[in-house]
């Protein structure tokens, strides 16, 4: 099941395509047909096989894995364009969208048992990452910026807000604060 | 202030430079209600969700529409379709405010400004209509999370069809 939660981790296009996740699996693991196909069509998304007007190879189409989505938020991301919420929003910056990516991979990396977060454009220059107890935003980190990447953070847990002000973002600072949330 | 709200200010005062478009300004009584439109989009309000993810909040310059006794009325309704109309969106969905939350100095830092006059982009005329006004300054992460928490979600992102 570890190999499945690590297929099903936006970390696998990258141990797939260093070969890792598919070595670890011959090797140690008895692979399922469903396993094997699965991993060759991830294999064959990354290698941009799916082109618009090539359909699926049957076999891969039965699979049914919805945690794996492709395109990811960050890709719906790049294809915004000015005005893409209704109003007169701008579009995300590359450095912005490589920056929430980064923050996501080593989100992923150091906290592999945290729920999953939104992950959200704002209008203006933003990427929110939003994480929810009990149906409230209890852990919200905001990206903010088109070169000079700046972030801040609010928490609420148990009644105690936890703020971080808008500053410069270093992923070294921002992780141990989303470790705190992660372990509360 | 922030150089972003300042930015804002800088935006609705140049708006009253015609006076064929500038209208009366009013008061806005805490007992008013603001009604900001959200249009469905990019994970901006799942359809599980019970109100719309913080980041939809976060613009420094928030369009509301308000809703009160010395204001012309208001139809949320009829509104928002001629708002959409308007704006050629394809879903529309809403939620709205107190004023008195809004300008709670326990909650925000906030300035709401009735923004009622009409103006110029692109030598079109934008016709905001009289009960336009707007919540202005900046929606860092806690201040988009408090709007969420303020805000009552009226009308989920629907389509026209």
């Amino acid at each position: 099941m570890s190999s499945i939660a690590c297929v099903n981790s936006n970390r696998a296009p990258l141990a797939l395509l260093n070969g890792t996740l598919e070595g670890s699996v011959n090797m140690h693991n008895p692979v399922t047909e469903d396993m094997r196909l699965f991993v060759e069509k991830v294999k064959l998304q990354l290698r941009g096989a799916f082109a618009a007007s090539q359909p699926l190879p049957d076999d891969v189409k039965e699979l049914s894995y919805p945690e794996v989505s492709f395109p990811s938020i960050f890709s719906k991301m790049k294809q915004l364009e000015i005005g893409w919420d209704g109003y007169d929003a701008e579009v995300p910056s590359a450095q912005l969208i490589s920056a929430a990516e980064s923050l996501w991979s080593a989100v992923k990396d150091a906290f592999p048992n945290l729920p999953e977060p939104k992950i959200t454009p704002g209008p203006d220059e933003l990427i929110e990452f939003s994480w929810s107890k009990n149906g409230t935003n209890s852990l919200v980190v905001g990206l903010y910026g088109t070169e000079n990447i700046t972030c801040d953070m609010y928490a609420n847990l148990a009644g105690k807000p936890i703020r971080i002000e808008e500053r410069e973002f270093k992923m070294h600072e921002l992780l141990p604060q989303i470790y705190t949330y992660a372990h509360s | 202030m922030h150089s972003k709200c300042k930015s804002v200010f800088n935006e609705l005062n140049a708006r009253k430079t015609d006076s064929l478009l500038v209208r009366g300004e009013l008061e806005i009584a805490d007992d008013c209600y603001l009604y900001h439109y959200v249009t469905g989009n990019v994970e901006s309000w799942l359809p599980d969700e019970p109100k719309p993810q913080p980041a939809v909040f976060g613009r420094p310059g928030l369009s509301v529409f308000v809703a009160g006794s010395s204001f012309p009325k208001f139809e949320l309704i009829e509104h928002m379709e001629a708002f959409r109309v308007q704006m050629n969106w394809a879903q529309i969905g809403a939620v709205r405010f107190k004023a008195s939350d809004i300008r709670d100095p326990s909650l925000f830092e906030f300035h709401l400004v009735h923004d009622p006059h009409a103006f110029y982009r692109e030598e079109k005329i934008v016709e905001q209509g009289p009960n336009h006004g707007m919540i202005v300054c900046l929606k860092d992460s806690e201040a988009r999370v408090k709007l969420v928490q303020c805000c009552e979600p009226l009308e989920r992102p629907i389509s026209a069809d």
